[in-house]
């Protein structure tokens, strides 16, 4: 398009897509097309059947529709619809096509029923019969084979699904020495499968739901029938019923929409890539969700010590189970207060070092021009920059970040005097704490509250933190995650095999409390 | 109507009311009248834990015959301007109950730690706090309670047991002197112990029940006063009654004096700031307990204006009883001395004509 800049005698002709700029285009090309309804009574014959679907796909400009007419047993012409690439091609030629064409029936069969086909022609042992056309189109979205034929009142919907999919892989975020290495990936199905093979009870029901995003992904409420608390399942459905939006494409947009206080930071459901996790806590009672395409599910309701457990923690024997929740939850305790602690000594309360520490302190930080918080705050943000462009950049890459975020950005800030050893130290080992933190979400939630306290103790010293602290503790006593108080078994007391810091014994394992369970596995 | 009460089990209020007990005990005593006659203040603590035990079980009676979940639901039941009178008066106790550590504590820090800050910049961090406890409601106090009581007994062990090398006993001489001065101080120990039966009952309904409130009560009482009686009997080993009389934070004191010179980092500000925490919360559990009274007795709609306005005159009171020092003095003098009588009388009065309050079946 030649530019009109300095071309005085002829309009702008430049696109633009905003009415507001020019006013509503006056093309009619650009006039919204009508909505298309979709039917929900079954088309009279074929032809019309071809119509309304390729109606309701946009066809001929969505290439993606595959519409086939044959005859079936060389009695009836039949039709299928099909989206390539969502349906298997082979397993359509193999199992549908093929006999459709192939065999000859040997006497004329009139009416031709749907059990008729199923049971002489089609040998694929998924499928089911439909009447409603609206469902037929959801169907076909979802990579089924619709069969129309002649003089039909119903039509035949076959699973065809055979997309493209990664296969089950070792989980990314959540890696363990001694747990099972399976991670979930992008499929439903697949990931239903990871669930029952591990959870091998009739009653285990996973519940396909509409998401509630008008992409129409789909989703899935898993529970174990008996163990679960019926109110909490009640609940559940309820505020997924409400969800209400353009398109839903990841769990995290599901858990979001659900949960009870969307303000705070902490999440209230745990998200796991782990099946092993996700069977443990439905065994428990609780409740999982699967979103289509997302490789991660949904726990809920959870408690905070659920957040700082790893999947490891039941693989190993029980006195070093408990050590490592130990070592955990000072690495938290570490990343949380060390560095508000420390400014709050240096700033406001240095007579609580001794000669020595102080002398340390204050030599390491001559030759700084930033003031100690403002370092301090600015080496927390640094670290969250180099943790951030770790995680965004690919694989190998990403490592290389972390060495040269760590190692050599951290030596240069040293020696060009911005930074001092013993903040690079504190920071360094709070985000090391930060690290033994299993849980993604609430690793980043903490990382962003010791800048909050530290801002705290630069102002108020301990007063601040203590009044901060307080208040957070507060705050968590009163959020509730689907019913359950976050700080379940330890406030409210309630009975638990698997309290905040000693692992209970297994042989003893049981529904939890906080669950609300109706019943064992 | 919106009182934020919610439920809570029996460990929870024994924690809230364990944690009451020890920083209303420890911080609420007026050491220059109650070291005037030697080292008795361990006697009349003990005698004012009984007797508000005493108190609470004929509370917990008369709730119990008149069928009411409550005190500010009882109260209720009664004509409205002795409802309103009795109300405005037992959340006037509770208030106090909440002002007179948070002066202690003020004290402390612009006398010890924040030497050039002014008071009401200490202030600015007190309200808020407060303030958001005390609306969070009890259900939410109830378990912030059981997450402190671990916490503050850690700080009462560590900063009790590092003074031991400073522990004499001859320091503990006069231990008795007169039954009319023991009398006397153990009345106005009262003062201390009292506003936590009234909290006690005041939040009965979200105990589960009067007989939950009496083993928490009980517990609570029992374990929260009998740390404090050994604070107290650390105070009297380490320092001679006549130095306590005019000492301002006897127990922060007690953990400088400790000689940490060696030590990489000295703890006695940390202890401090764990206690002053459980302050700020004992102070929001009596706020909210005057609050709901309120509530509850005049048919107020929210509880949580009121909460937040009760907030406002807690640390303002704490702020004026602080900065006017001659006059605070007096007025904290006579709180201490005569506070018992606003305290006690009303209640006991209360609970002894519980025969003539309407019961509801």
């Amino acid at each position: 398009m030649r530019h009109s800049l300095f071309r005085f005698d002829q309009p702008d002709s430049r696109f633009e897509l905003l009415e507001n700029e020019r006013g509503t285009p006056d093309d009619p090309a650009s006039a919204p097309p009508e909505a298309v309804h979709i039917p929900n009574t079954m088309p009279k014959n074929l032809d019309e059947a071809e119509r309304q679907l390729k109606t309701v796909f946009r066809a001929p400009q969505n290439s993606d529709l595959v519409l086939r007419k044959f005859s079936i047993g060389g009695q009836v012409g039949g039709l299928m619809a099909f989206l390539d690439g969502m349906a298997e091609g082979r397993r359509i030629d193999d199992f549908l096509l093929t006999p459709a064409l192939d065999r000859q029936l040997p006497h004329p069969i009139r009416p031709f029923s749907a059990e008729i086909l199923q049971r002489e022609v089609f040998p694929l042992c998924e499928s089911k019969t439909e009447r409603d056309f609206s469902e037929i189109v959801s169907a076909i979205t979802d990579g089924q084979t619709a069969v129309f034929w002649e003089g039909a009142e119903a039509c035949l919907l076959f699973d065809t699904r055979g997309y493209c999919m990664r296969s089950v892989g070792e989980p990314f975020n959540e890696p363990v020495v001694l747990g099972p290495h399976e991670a979930f990936t992008e499929n439903l199905r697949t990931n239903l499968t990871l669930l029952r093979r591990i959870l091998r009870v009739p009653h285990f029901v996973s519940e396909l739901l509409p998401s509630g995003g008008r992409n129409g992904t789909r989703l899935a409420l898993c529970y174990v029938e008996g163990v679960v608390n019926r109110s909490l399942l009640t609940e559940v459905k309820a505020r997924l019923k409400r969800i209400d939006t353009d398109a839903l494409l990841s769990i995290g947009a599901v858990e979001q929409r659900i949960e009870d206080c969307p303000w705070l930071p902490l999440p209230q459901t745990l998200k796991t890539e782990r099946p092993d996790r996700v069977a443990s806590a439905i065994a428990d009672g609780r409740v999982a969700l699967l979103l289509e395409g997302s490789p991660i599910a949904c726990v809920l309701p959870v408690t905070l010590g659920m957040l700082f457990a790893s999947a490891e923690d039941a693989a190993v024997r029980r006195p070093v189970g408990t050590l490592l929740r130990i070592v955990r939850g000072a690495g938290a305790l570490l990343s949380i207060w060390m560095p508000a602690y420390f400014l709050a000594l240096s700033e406001h309360h240095a007579g609580q070092l001794s000669g020595e520490v102080l002398s340390v302190v204050l030599s390491s930080h001559i030759m700084v021009f930033l003031p100690l918080p403002v370092e301090m705050i600015f080496l927390l943000l640094v670290f969250q920059l180099v943790r951030e462009a770790g995680v965004r950049v690919p694989g190998v890459v990403g490592h290389a970040i972390g060495i040269i975020g760590g190692l050599l950005l951290g030596q240069a800030a040293v020696a060009a005097h911005l930074v001092s050893t013993v903040v690079l130290i504190i920071v360094a080992l709070s985000g090391l704490g930060n690290f033994t933190i299993p849980d993604y979400s609430t690793q980043i939630c903490v990382a962003y509250y010791r800048v909050a306290l530290c801002i705290a103790a630069t102002f108020g010293g301990f007063l601040g933190i203590g009044t901060l602290s307080l208040v957070t503790i507060a705050v968590l006593c009163s959020v509730k995650s689907f019913g359950v108080p976050m700080l379940a078994p330890f406030a409210p007391a309630a009975r638990s095999v698997r309290p905040f810091l000693v692992r209970g014994r297994l042989k003893s394992r049981g529904p939890q409390d906080s669950s609300n369970a109706e019943g064992r596995l | 109507m919106n009182d934020r009460l919610g439920r809570f089990g029996k460990r929870e209020l024994t924690a809230v009311t364990t944690l009451c007990t020890l920083l209303l005990g420890c911080f609420s005593t007026d050491e220059a009248s109650q070291f005037q006659n030697g080292n008795m203040l361990h006697y009349a603590t003990a005698i004012a834990l009984l007797l508000s035990l005493g108190l609470l079980e004929l509370g917990l009676y008369a709730l119990k015959r008149a069928h009411a979940d409550g005190l500010g639901e009882w109260i209720a039941r009664l004509p409205k301007w002795i409802a309103a009178a009795l109300s405005l008066l037992l959340s006037g106790v509770l208030v106090l109950s909440a002002v007179l550590p948070e002066v202690r504590f003020l004290r402390a820090m612009t006398d010890f730690i924040y030497i050039d800050a002014a008071p009401v910049s200490i202030a600015v961090y007190l309200l808020p706090c407060l303030a958001v406890l005390t609306m969070l409601g009890m259900e939410t106090l109830s378990r912030t309670g059981r997450v402190l009581l671990p916490i503050t007994l850690l700080a009462a062990i560590i900063g009790l047991a590092s003074d031991v090398p400073l522990y004499r006993l001859y320091r503990l001489y006069p231990l008795f002197t007169d039954v009319e001065s023991l009398l006397r101080q153990s009345a106005g120990a009262l003062l201390r112990f009292v506003p936590i039966v009234l909290l006690l009952l005041t939040v009965a309904r979200g105990a589960q029940g009067l007989d939950f409130v009496r083993s928490a009560g009980r517990t609570g009482l029992l374990l929260g006063g009998a740390i404090t009686l050994l604070a107290e009997l650390a105070l009297g080993l380490s320092y001679h009654y006549t130095e306590l009389q005019s000492l301002t934070a006897p127990l922060y004191r007690l953990m400088v004096e400790i000689d940490t010179d060696n030590a990489a980092i000295r703890l006695d500000r940390v202890v401090l700031f764990a206690w002053t925490m459980a302050g700020q919360f004992a102070a929001a559990c009596s706020v909210y307990g005057a609050s709901l009274l309120l509530v509850q007795a005049n048919g107020i709609g929210d509880v949580r204006p009121i909460a937040l306005l009760l907030s406002a005159v807690t640390v303002t009171m704490a702020l004026v009883l602080r900065e006017a020092d001659a006059m605070g003095s007096a007025i904290l003098s006579l709180l201490h001395r005569y506070g018992w009588i606003v305290a006690t009388v009303p209640t006991l009065l209360l609970f002894l004509t519980a025969r003539r309050i309407p019961c509801e079946n």
